[in-house]
């Protein structure tokens, strides 16, 4: 029997606020900056298969792929008929259900009249997970016993008692146990707000509604997208990038990422069968983490569509185990992020942008994570400092890929951390941050420039670990757009003791007075620099971001300074239409 | 005889609001006259049955400053800022405002590129000089932005919260060879840790300040003409009045002048009629406000955006704005389900019902279909009428045949979805944040407020709504009823265990000074003063903090402890824990201090009559969701007496509201005029005997 619409459209908009309140308490409790600042955290609400029904509006993005498994692992490692009311699930396993060990979901099941009707789930980044370095990012794992501790299945919470024994388990293999206690702390606390909040529905509504409920939100998500679908014509279109190398293995070269989609009436088939094995460095994604590169751009190009189970049916993932886009256990996959995910993500991008061209865009940068870790020799206290930073969007039809440099596409609601607070904790000065000039990919809608931060190591001697990619394959552009400048990490650049760090290093000693920069790449450009309007390259290089040389050389403007004390330029446009004309000419020529 | 003004300027009206000493009250509303909003404040007086001589008090909420950022039509601003770091205003905290959107693209920063000028200088964390200010480099940045006829300059150095010398010599050598500019510092506006925030808010008040001191100016030029000698007061964010001198310094802290006011004119019903927690729920044609009172107090925040991605970090009454108002569409998505808003019809065109070229079905449009809106009393107030036929027929097309529903069962649907979205937010001001709704009292106002607030009430258990005895100008009330205020701050970042008592009690002598000298400029005599210390607290290696209450008194270890007792059962109930000492350590981020001096309030004679009689002149069939259709009294506001309560379904009738009583609900008035509006309690869910 259908649900009458009036109750539909206060419970559809109940589950999403239970889900956001979920991660929204998470996000204020949690005691890691990772948590309330980065604000890595997710809620979900599912139905007693745990199918995936709601979920957070403010939540990490790059989590939705792992909210379904996650709950199959329960019931595969437990048995869905050993859960019992006031449970609390603690879990990691990456491979299974995860992206990686530091991201641990918490799983009550909500029960009413003593059945069990509903599942709520918070997932939290957790600073530290143990394993031989400190954070637990680690690149030269071999393997994921490397990287830190795995949860499986475990009850935190059993009936309604807190078992000690098991936090004092977790805690006592992790770096900083008073953050991880605070963070368990909020992650039960956001649980039993959700579950409070679906027992209210009950109470209102029986279970009989909730369930009719659930279903319903399903048809409408898959309603809303298979609107979209209907406008675009069935075909099938590839794409591919790649891994710029396997840490472990340098020989191995680019660690090839293949997508092929096939739109076929109301469903998307994205095939990855045709991706490289698993790399033996932990650059490669999960299963649940692919699947979360695919629906991540799906839904910043198709807006507005709910994510539950009635969308994740509209979009099958294959996948092959053991390749770089399915990385099985026990292999490594704490550097997934700025490897195997963000390619899933570009591939994503740019198989959809060949299937619908208005929404063609060029890559977006990629996450570089970068660590100083040491001894502060004022305190004698040993410090990490983590830094994940911004960088561009790629150009698309009508559009540039924007002016400021923002947080990843999977991660569009972290922040990033100020200079003051980062000087106040380590023994760093900061010596810039800038949007980058020239680092944007050219085009007819440009990409959006990328960043620098720079940094003077100010007491004792550190160590620099650096894991991201695009190093040597730049976010590409589309339809004649440029490349955006490649990603690079620097020790001391323009000294004679230069160091060029790449985007894969571990354990680089650096003193005081050593300066590290790290570069992020922009957004790729879209369509051919040289149709872009004069007024417009006249503008980035008033605003800095274009310099003179590059409107000449890419866009055939010629922009001279008229008033060097007030900084005013203007263009030539007889030299300009001369110059355009050449160097047209010369590439018909070659 | 004195008579108080208050003036809540809106983007489309001017409400305003008279009290003489006798307690008697005129009402009245103007249009608004953007850009020039004094115009609209002068044309309000004009009507008052008291010549602007006369006058004895004036003050004025308005939401220029907000409407110049939204709109970008501040001043030609400059910002001068350390070395490398001209592009924290642009990159912010590098978030995006939407999760979902690949087009998604940040609100452009209030100084371009080109104008953000960056000089040799160089304050570490401690406040230590690691380069010293090059003044030829500043020179040659004041010249660039003075090229550039620029108006307004800002600067702000990094880690400046620690050492302002830097900044303060900039400022120096600014006023000396360009004294009409508009220039302030990052350590005057606000000496807080973190680069960007602090940016932002010193960039707004540049960029704000040219724009507000020409309205105050052309404002006091024109009272003055007209024979007012008084101090023009303005609504600040934080809840407290400012005289104009001090709006001038620190204009962005306007910034929720408005809004501020009709919080606060819940938190003085609140007081007056002895409720200490109230939630206050302002229904306008696009959105609704919503904020929390707490022991009387409203609950602040320095998290406050103008937009996305702009914040002003200053103290400001913590309002949860939501699209969800009179003018709010409904409409059917891709996916068969109904949506209210956040889309409006705002006041062009406007519901279906106005006639005027609105197609989609409102909020307003149902309440008309269901019997809520009284069409005589609009003709008689407007002088048009409202269509009945069209609306009925935009519902039961647009959202009825395709639901199966009838044209009054869509309307139904509408009004339970739109009471569900005031629930969802009133759930996030209260419930989110530790406040069971339960113990506080619904404070509806607004255009629409009274229509909804029983419903409300009802979804959330609240067990009473207290209507203003003007809903419509609640606001311009508010601004009548409070104290001057201002709010300064220092810098601490003390650790428990480190905390310096001589340098804390020299920070609290600091803001005690500034704040004698602040309250002297506004004429405020001793015995009127009242200083309020605070302190912002946190765990240890937290990024937000809370504020908390410090004790007056000698600042010893015995204040400590108090302060801290503070923050622990703030934090229990706020978040439900707190950490153990030996785990985390507890540390005083920043001090702070309001400075209040105490105005004269005037009191209000109630207009409801204690004679009158509640019977009703009037009946038509109004739709309630539990009982269908029923023939319901119509009452006159003013019929409503105290004591004797009038059972619902009743609709209660003025000028500028109607209050909609539910089956369930009795109305009865109050000694103020207030209409408080209550469970009764016989219901089956009260637990109580039935129907005795």
């Amino acid at each position: 029997m259908a649900i009458d619409p009036t109750t539909f459209a206060i419970l559809r908009s109940s589950f999403v606020n239970i889900a956001n309140e979920m991660g929204l308490t998470l996000g204020k409790v949690a005691y890691s900056p990772v948590i309330t600042e980065g604000r890595d955290f997710a809620g979900a609400v599912y139905d007693s298969n745990g199918h995936l029904v709601a979920c957070g509006e403010h939540d990490l993005t790059g989590l939705l792929g792992t909210m379904e498994p996650t709950i199959q692992l329960i019931f595969d490692w437990l048995g869905k008929e050993n859960l019992h009311e006031g449970d609390v699930v603690f879990v990691n396993c990456p491979h299974e259900a995860g992206s990686h060990l530091n991201d641990v979901r918490a799983v009550k099941p909500v029960y009413w009249e003593g059945e069990l009707v509903a599942f709520v789930a918070d997932v939290g980044h957790w600073t530290d997970i143990g394993g031989p370095v400190p954070g637990s990012i680690n690149p030269l794992a071999r393997d994921s016993y490397g990287e830190g501790l795995r949860i499986t299945p475990i009850k935190v919470v059993d009936r309604g008692v807190i078992r000690d024994d098991v936090i004092r388990m977790i805690l006592g293999n992790l770096r900083i146990p008073y953050e991880t206690n605070g963070d368990i702390f909020a992650q039960i606390k956001a649980l039993e707000s959700g579950e409070a909040r679906l027992h209210e529905v009950l109470r209102t509504y029986g279970a009989d509604t909730l369930s009719e409920a659930f279903a319903q939100m399903k048809v409408h998500a898959a309603g809303i997208f298979r609107n979209y679908l209907a406008q675009i014509p069935d075909a099938e279109v590839e794409f591919t990038d790649y891994i710029d190398l396997d840490p472990l293995d340098l020989e191995a070269g680019p660690v090839r990422i293949h997508l092929k989609l096939i739109k076929s009436g109301d469903r998307l088939i994205f095939d990855f069968t045709g991706s490289a094995p698993a790399p033996k460095g932990g650059v490669g994604a999960s299963r649940p983490l692919t699947c979360s590169g695919v629906y991540v751009p799906v839904l910043n190009l198709f807006p507005d569509v709910p994510f539950n189970h009635g969308f994740i049916e509209c979009c099958e993932v294959r996948t092959k185990p053991g390749t770089a886009v399915h990385v099985e256990f026990p292999s490594p996959v704490s550097g997934a992020a700025s490897g195997g995910f963000e390619k899933v993500i570009a591939c994503t991008l740019g198989v959809l942008g060949q299937l619908v061209p208005e929404k063609q865009v060029g890559s977006t940068y990629n996450l570089i994570n970068v660590t100083l870790g040491g001894i502060d020799p004022r305190f004698n206290k040993p410090y990490v400092m983590y830094m994940w930073n911004e960088g561009g969007f790629g150009g698309g039809p009508h559009m540039d890929g924007g002016d400021a440099p923002t947080m990843a596409l999977f991660a569009t609601g972290s922040r990033n951390q100020p200079v003051e607070v980062h000087e106040r904790f380590y023994p760093v000065v900061y010596t810039e941050l800038v949007i980058g000039e020239d680092t944007s990919g050219d085009g007819r809608w440009r990409g959006c420039p990328g960043i620098r931060h720079s940094y003077r190591v100010e007491h004792g001697q550190g160590e620099v670990g650096v894991f991201g990619d695009r190093a040597k394959h730049a976010p590409w552009g589309v339809k004649g757009g440029r490349a955006a400048a490649p990603q690079v990490v620097y020790v001391n650049r323009g000294r004679p003791d230069e160091r060029v760090l790449g985007m894969f290093s571990s354990g680089v000693i650096v003193n005081e007075g050593d300066i590290v920069e790290v570069w992020s790449a922009g957004g790729g450009g879209y369509g051919e620099p040289m149709d872009r309007e004069p007024e417009r390259v006249l503008a980035d290089v008033q605003s800095g971001i274009l310099s003179v040389a590059r409107a000449k050389e890419v866009y055939g403007v010629i922009v001279r300074c008229v008033d060097e004390r007030l900084e005013q330029y203007d263009v030539d446009e007889k030299e300009t239409l001369e110059t355009r004309e050449s160097l047209k000419q010369s590439v018909a020529t070659v | 005889m004195t008579v108080r003004v208050g003036i809540d300027i809106g983007g489309t009206f001017t409400d305003v609001v008279m009290i003489d000493s006798d307690g008697n009250i005129v009402v009245d509303k103007v249009p608004s006259t953007p850009p020039n909003f004094a115009n609209g404040v002068m044309n309000g007086l004009g009507k008052l049955p008291v010549p602007i001589e006369a006058l004895s008090y004036f003050s004025h909420g308005t939401t220029a400053a907000t409407n110049a950022i939204i709109e970008k039509k501040g001043a030609r601003t400059g910002l001068i800022t350390t070395r490398g770091f001209r592009d924290v205003l642009e990159i912010r905290r590098a978030d995006r405002g939407k999760l979902y959107d690949y087009w998604w693209r940040p609100p452009q920063p209030l100084v371009p590129r080109p104008f953000r000028r960056e000089v040799t200088e160089r304050i570490a964390f401690d406040g230590s000089v690691l380069d010293p200010l090059s003044e030829s480099e500043v020179l040659e940045a004041v010249d660039f932005l003075r090229g550039h006829d620029v108006q307004a300059v800002a600067v702000c150095f990094l880690n400046s919260f620690t050492n302002a010398a830097h900044e303060q010599r900039v400022k120096e050598l600014i006023v000396e060879r360009w004294p009409d500019v508009f220039v302030c510092t990052s350590f005057e506006i606000l000496p807080e840790l973190l680069e960007f925030e602090r940016t932002s808010t010193t960039v707004a008040n540049a960029y704000v300040g040219p724009i507000i001191s020409t309205y105050l100016e052309d404002l006091e030029r024109q009272l003055q003409a007209q024979g007012f000698a008084e101090d023009v007061y303005i609504m600040g964010s934080s809840g407290g009045m400012m005289t104009a001198t001090q709006a001038e310094q620190l204009p962005v802290s306007t910034a929720v002048s408005g809004l501020a006011a009709g919080v606060m004119a819940g938190a003085e019903i609140a007081a007056q009629t002895g409720r200490e927690n109230v939630i206050t729920l302002d229904v306008g044609g696009t959105s609704s406000d919503i904020a929390l009172i707490h022991r009387s107090t409203p609950r602040l925040t320095n998290e406050w955006m103008v937009e996305f991605g702009v914040p002003i970090r200053l103290p400001a009454v913590d309002i949860h704005t939501l699209g969800a108002g009179g003018g709010s569409i409904a409409w059917i998505d891709a996916g068969g389900a109904l949506q209210v808003g956040p889309q409006s019809a705002g006041a062009v065109p406007g519901p279906v019902c106005y006639g005027k070229g609105g197609a989609e079905p409102t909020t307003t449009d149902a309440q008309l279909l269901l019997g809520r809106l009284n069409m005589e009393l609009w003709r008689e107030r407007y002088g048009w009428d409202l269509d009945l036929a069209a609306a009925e027929e935009a519902l039961r097309v647009k959202i009825g045949d395709p639901l199966g529903l009838t044209a009054v069962e869509a309307a139904d649907a509408i009004l339970r979805v739109t009471v569900n979205n005031l629930v969802q937010g009133i759930r996030l001001v209260s419930i989110e944040r530790g406040y069971d709704p339960r113990a506080f009292t619904l404070c509806p106002f607004g255009g629409a407020g009274a229509m909804y607030g029983v419903d409300v009430a009802e979804a959330l258990s609240i067990p009473e709504v207290v209507v203003p005895l003007h809903p419509g100008v609640t606001s311009a009330l508010g601004l009548l009823q409070v104290d001057l205020k201002q709010d300064l701050m220092r810098s601490a970042l003390m650790v428990q265990g480190e905390i310096d008592l001589d340098l804390l009690t020299g920070l609290y002598a600091e803001l005690e000074a500034e704040a004698n000298d602040l309250l002297e400029g506004a004429d405020v005599p001793a015995e009127r003063r009242i200083l309020r210390r605070q302190a912002d607290v946190r765990y240890f290696g937290q990024s937000k903090y809370m504020t908390v209450s410090v004790p007056d008194g000698p600042v010893d270890d015995a204040l400590v402890a108090t302060l801290i007792e503070n923050f622990s059962s703030e934090h229990q109930r706020e978040y439900g824990y707190t950490m153990p000492p030996h785990i985390a350590e507890i540390e005083i981020a920043n001090v702070r201090l309001a400075a209040i001096g105490q105005l004269d309030r005037p009191s209000i004679v109630s207009s409801a009559d204690a004679t009158a009689h509640g019977s009703a002149t009037s009946c038509r069939p109004v739709y309630f969701t539990a009982t269908g259709s029923v023939e319901t009294p119509i009452l006159g506001r003013a019929q409503i007496a105290q004591g004797q309560p009038v059972l619902g379904p009743v609709v209660i009738e003025q000028s500028d509201a109607t209050t909609v009583v539910s089956p369930g609900w009795q109305a009865v008035a109050d000694h103020l005029g207030n209409l408080i509006v209550s469970h009764v309690h016989v219901g089956s869910d009260t637990g109580g005997s039935h129907g005795n």
